[in-house]
Formats: C-alpha cells, sequence, structure tokens
C-alpha cells in the first residue's frame, strides 16, 4: 500500500508509552531473579532447600500457567508431563550414567515436549471445561501407566538406584555425591535460565503475541492468516516441556521418583501455587510455589493438619486476592488512585 | 462472465437445518471488479461470504480462488492466498490496543506471525508501519488505547484497518457500514475509496447509498440464488428487484 508521507519515526514515541509499563515488569522479574541467585547470602541451608524445591516446583508451575495465561486453558493433567519427565529422566540415567546432565535432561523434556504435541492434537481443539476434562483423562492414564507398568516404573515401590556416583554436569565437571541438598544449585542453574528464555518468547516475541491474539479471538486470528491450530499445538507443547524440564530435575535431585510425580494430587497442587502467586504474571506460579514450599514446610513443623490450613489460606487468598499474591501492587496502586478495573 | 475470474462459485449449495440458504449458486468475479451483493434479509449473503473465506465449507459445489481450487481450504490458507475480509458483528482483539491489532494483521503479512527468535519491539519497521495505517484510518490518536474502550465508530475502523494492513488482493466487506451514523458512513466511503486502489472488492451492504458509492457491478441475492446482475443503473431499473428488495427496503 502507498501512503502518503512517512510519519513512522516521529509518532513511535506514541506507542513507547504503552511499551512502558513493560519496563516495570521487566524491572520486577530482574528483581526476582537476582532475589533467587542472592538466597544463598541469606538464607540458612535448610531454607535453601526449600527454595530449590519451590523453584523447580515454580518452573513446573510456569509451564502449566503457559497455557493457562497465554492460551485460557486450564489443564487439570499437567503432573503427566512432570512425571513422564521425571521416569525419563530416571531411566535415561540408569542406561547413560556418563552422560552429561543437561543433555539427559534436554533429552527427558523434548520427548516429554513431543508427547504433548501429540496429545495437543486431541485436546487443544476443544475450550473451557472440555479442554480441562481431556487432560484430566490424560492424567489420569499416565497415572495408570506408573501405576501399573511395575517393570519400568517399579509401580508404588517407586524407581530408586538410578543416581550414578558423580554426576557429570558438563564434560569435565563432575558433582559428587549428587544429593537432595544440591536442589537449589542445580534449580538455579538449570531452570532459571529455561523459565527466562519462556519469559521473553512469550513476553517478547511475535510467537507469544500470536499465542495471545488466538486466546483472545481465534476466528479473527485464522482469517488474518494465522494457523491458529498450530499456535496453540506449539504452546501445548512449549508448556509440557517446561514441565518436563522440571519433572527431569526432580528425578535427580530427588533420587528417586514414585507416582508421586505423576499423581492428581500433584496436578492440583500447581493448580493451586498458580492461583496463590498469581497467574496474571509470568512469574506469579514461582512466587505461588515459594509461598506454599515454605508454608507447608513451616505448617508441618506445628500441625499434622497442614494440608487443612494450607486449604483454608488458598481459600481465603482466593476470595480476597483473585489475581494471586502478584496482582496485588496493582491492585493496591487501582484503589489508591480510585481507578477500578 | 471473463474467461479468467479471480474467484469462481460454482453451484454452491449450503443448508443450516429446514431449508436451502444456498441453492446451487454461481458467481464470478473479475480481477479489479467492485462488486456489490445485495438482497433482502435471510437471501444468504454472510453465508456466501463465509463460504468464500472459508468459515463454511458447502454441501455441494465449487470455489476457485485465480483458478485454484480452494474448497477445501481453511480460513487461513485462504487468507494467505491474498483474500482478506471484514465482519458483520465486529472481531477484534479486544484486550489488545489498536496499536497490537493493526500489528497483529501486519506481522502475518510480513511472515513474521510466529516469529520465535525476534524482539517484537525491536520491529521498528512493523511499529512505524502500524502507525501510518492508524493514521490513514484516524485511530492515529488512540493508537495506545485498549480497543474494547473505544466507541463503535472507531472499532469499525479498526476492522477495516486490520484488512488493509494486509494488502490483500480481494477485499470482502460484510456490512461495513453497519450501526455508523449518516457522517460516519460519508467518511467510511471517502476512506474505502481513496484506498482501494485497483484492488478487488466484494462488498454486501444494506445501506444503498454505500453500494452506490463503491460498486461498479451490483448482484441481486434472493432465496440463495442470483436474482440478477448487472451495473448499479441496470440493476435500478430493473423492476423485479425494485419489487422485491428496493421497493421492500426503501
Amino acid at each position: 500500500m502507498t501512503i502518503p508521507g512517512r510519519l513512522g519515526p516521529v509518532l513511535s514515541a506514541l506507542d513507547a508509552e504503552r511499551r512502558r509499563g513493560r519496563g516495570a515488569e521487566a524491572l520486577a522479574t530482574l528483581l526476582l531473579l537476582a532475589a533467587t541467585v542472592g538466597a544463598p547470602w541469606i538464607l540458612s541451608a535448610a531454607s535453601l532447600n526449600d527454595l530449590g524445591q519451590a523453584i523447580l516446583f515454580g518452573l513446573f508451575a510456569i509451564g502449566f500457567n503457559i497455557l493457562f495465561k497465554y492460551s485460557g486453558l486450564l489443564s487439570f493433567g499437567h503432573a503427566a508431563f512432570f512425571g513422564v519427565a521425571a521416569y525419563g529422566e530416571a531411566l535415561l540415567l540408569q542406561a547413560f550414567p556418563a552422560a552429561p546432565v543437561p543433555l539427559l535432561i534436554l533429552a527427558a523434556a523434548s520427548g516429554t515436549g513431543v508427547l504433548g504435541v501429540l496429545l495437543g492434537h486431541v485436546c487443544v481443539r476443544r475450550t473451557g471445561a472440555y479442554f480441562s476434562m481431556t487432560t484430566l483423562a490424560i492424567g489420569a492414564f499416565f497415572y495408570t501407566i506408573a501405576f501399573k507398568w511395575h517393570a519400568v516404573t517399579g509401580g508404588t515401590d517407586g524407581l530408586g538406584g538410578f543416581m550414578p556416583a558423580a554426576l557429570v554436569l558438563l564434560p569435565g565437571w563432575r558433582l559428587a555425591n549428587p544429593s537432595i541438598a544440591q536442589t537449589y544449585e542445580l534449580s538455579v542453574v538449570f531452570l532459571i535460565p529455561v523459565a527466562l528464555a519462556a519469559w521473553l518468547l512469550l513476553e517478547r516475541s511475535p510467537f507469544g503475541n500470536a499465542v495471545q491474539l488466538v486466546c483472545q479471538n481465534e476466528e479473527r486470528a485464522a482469517f488474518l492468516g494465522y494457523d491458529t491450530h498450530r499456535v496453540k499445538l506449539a504452546n501445548y507443547g512449549l508448556a509440557a516441556f517446561i514441565a518436563g524440564i522440571a519433572g527431569a530435575l526432580w528425578a535427580i535431585a530427588n533420587g528417586f521418583v514414585s507416582t508421586d510425580s505423576i499423581d492428581l494430587t500433584l496436578s492440583t497442587t500447581v493448580i493451586i501455587m498458580t492461583f496463590i502467586g498469581g497467574s496474571q504474571w509470568f512469574w506469579g506460579p514461582l512466587l505461588g510455589s515459594t509461598i506454599y514450599i515454605f508454608g507447608s514446610d513451616r505448617l508441618s513443623a506445628f500441625t499434622q493438619h497442614w494440608q487443612l490450613w494450607m486449604g483454608l489460606v488458598f481459600i481465603l487468598l482466593v476470595l480476597v486476592f483473585p489475581r494471586g499474591v502478584a496482582g496485588l501492587p496493582s491492585m493496591l496502586f487501582a484503589r489508591l488512585i480510585g481507578r477500578n478495573d | 462472465m471473463t474467461d479468467n475470474p479471480l474467484l469462481a462459485l460454482h453451484g454452491i449449495s449450503k443448508s443450516f437445518g429446514a431449508g436451502p440458504v444456498l441453492n446451487d449458486l454461481s458467481l464470478a468475479i473479475r480481477s479489479g471488479e467492485r462488486r456489490g451483493l445485495i438482497g433482502p434479509n435471510g437471501a444468504g449473503k454472510t453465508t456466501l461470504i463465509n463460504i468464500m473465506t472459508g468459515r463454511y465449507r458447502p454441501d455441494a459445489g465449487r470455489i476457485q480462488y485465480r483458478g485454484q481450487d480452494i474448497t477445501s481450504l481453511p480460513p487461513h490458507r485462504r487468507n494467505r492466498l491474498g483474500i482478506g475480509r471484514s465482519f458483520q458483528i465486529l472481531s477484534l482483539f479486544g484486550q489488545a490496543s489498536v496499536g497490537e491489532n493493526i500489528r497483529g494483521a501486519l506481522l502475518r503479512k510480513h511472515g513474521l506471525g510466529t516469529t520465535a527468535f525476534r524482539r517484537l519491539g525491536h520491529l521498528e519497521q512493523i511499529f512505524a508501519e502500524s502507525e501510518q495505517i492508524a493514521a490513514l484510518v484516524g485511530l492515529l490518536p488512540v493508537l495506545t488505547e485498549r480497543v474494547d474502550k473505544l466507541p463503535y465508530g472507531m472499532q469499525r475502523r479498526l476492522d477495516i484497518a486490520l484488512v488493509l494492513a494486509q494488502e490483500p488482493e480481494l477485499i470482502i466487506l460484510d456490512e461495513p457500514a453497519a450501526g455508523l451514523s449518516a457522517a460516519e458512513t460519508r467518511d467510511l466511503i471517502d476512506l474505502l475509496k481513496t484506498i482501494m486502489g485497483d484492488r478487488t472488492l466484494i462488498l454486501v451492504e444494506h445501506d444503498m447509498d454505500v453500494v452506490y458509492a463503491l460498486a461498479d457491478r451490483i448482484t441481486v441475492l434472493d432465496y440463495g440464488r442470483v436474482l440478477t446482475e448487472g451495473t448499479p443503473a441496470e440493476v435500478n431499473a430493473d423492476p423485479e428487484v425494485r419489487r422485491i428488495y428496493l421497493g421492500e427496503a426503501h
């Protein structure tokens, strides 16, 4: 189209206004990541281990929320991907004890991502409750496999003894006696870069833009030439891949994989974590998992019924802060200037 | 009819439940033509557009675009071949800004729609182009506003801006003046006249002033078939058209 004049460069300032809000978001992201990296100087060893678990489950929750926030799809079976990757990682370590761990994690997560794309063909054509029910069935299906296929998964006994004496982090760099004490270090080194890449992809790239356009108005996106099914499928695969990275690392951090890593409870825990933290911010699930892990750890010191109290806290949070903890600053700000949206 | 129409429909039939909406309908649009599609309510105009653009599959018949059979192609593939459409009932990205809406259309046109390894904010060309398109349809002052907060007339113009942004070869407008005031409708006609260039247009519209101002050929639909076809003057003079359509509606 020939458009008279070139108004562009002068007017770019206009749209820069909209991008200003993104500056605040990028700053909050930076602060959050700085806090996780700087934690060893502040926290005790036990708390650091909690933080490692929080980051691990936070990444899993981020994977779950990539579907919910950006595609509007609520998955009730996301533990399937976490668990498949955890079992996969355990089996890979058994088979290739001398292979570099990042490669094994990537292999387990990539396999999970491919599985996600395959399963996505079944479920992303559905929306709302129908999508959720399909994912519930998928979750139950993979749980049953893990539970019944004793020869491979160990059934109710779980899989153990797959950890080599020393983990090969990179060729020439070994981690002796890998144990749960290193959860934090492993989490920071492996999970944060993955989460950051996913954030850039969804919040800053045309791909993330397309995912959000398809979520807002699938029909118009299709008439603008977007292959909406493939866009949703790609995002489902990404959500499975990220859950897979977390699951693979869980196998290493734990040294043991059981049906706990693939059951319905885990699928719902990740939803609770996400909503505590706030689903509308990319990093909200990480906040939520931190609150959940530390909260349950502290509560369980006082009472056996910590899950009851955790549940009450969850109900309270959902009622009082429907946008989660991450939604608090904007909620307070809106109240301060008397806006109501 | 010419030998090589841009868009050709052959024997299209479509029914929903009880009765046929389109009945063995054939139509050919030449390149560069500006075709008005008119007819009383329920004549099948919107269904016809939905069949042209891939929202519905016909029960029978074939659709060809530039000689290629597109009958079974989904909407996004037809769009990529050069067919752009607007919507009678507005269909926008309501939670996004005007600029983001236009950029969504532009990114796709430039083949960057789902690129993963580029920073959206660094695509200066896309931003500059989106501002130019917004200026063209008079939406530059509201470029950063959320679309669902805008007045209806502005949303209408954005709907058309999304079509124009992609520079489609064939533009299909489904009642672009629906819900607009007389002044807004005049502005719309002026806008479309300036930007159409030598593109091909298919226009469904109830407002006959808009049709006469923009179309150089008119097809009259009635009960899912073509009643008559001709220049605006011929159609206007057709006694049967006057009886069933113009006489009733005005």
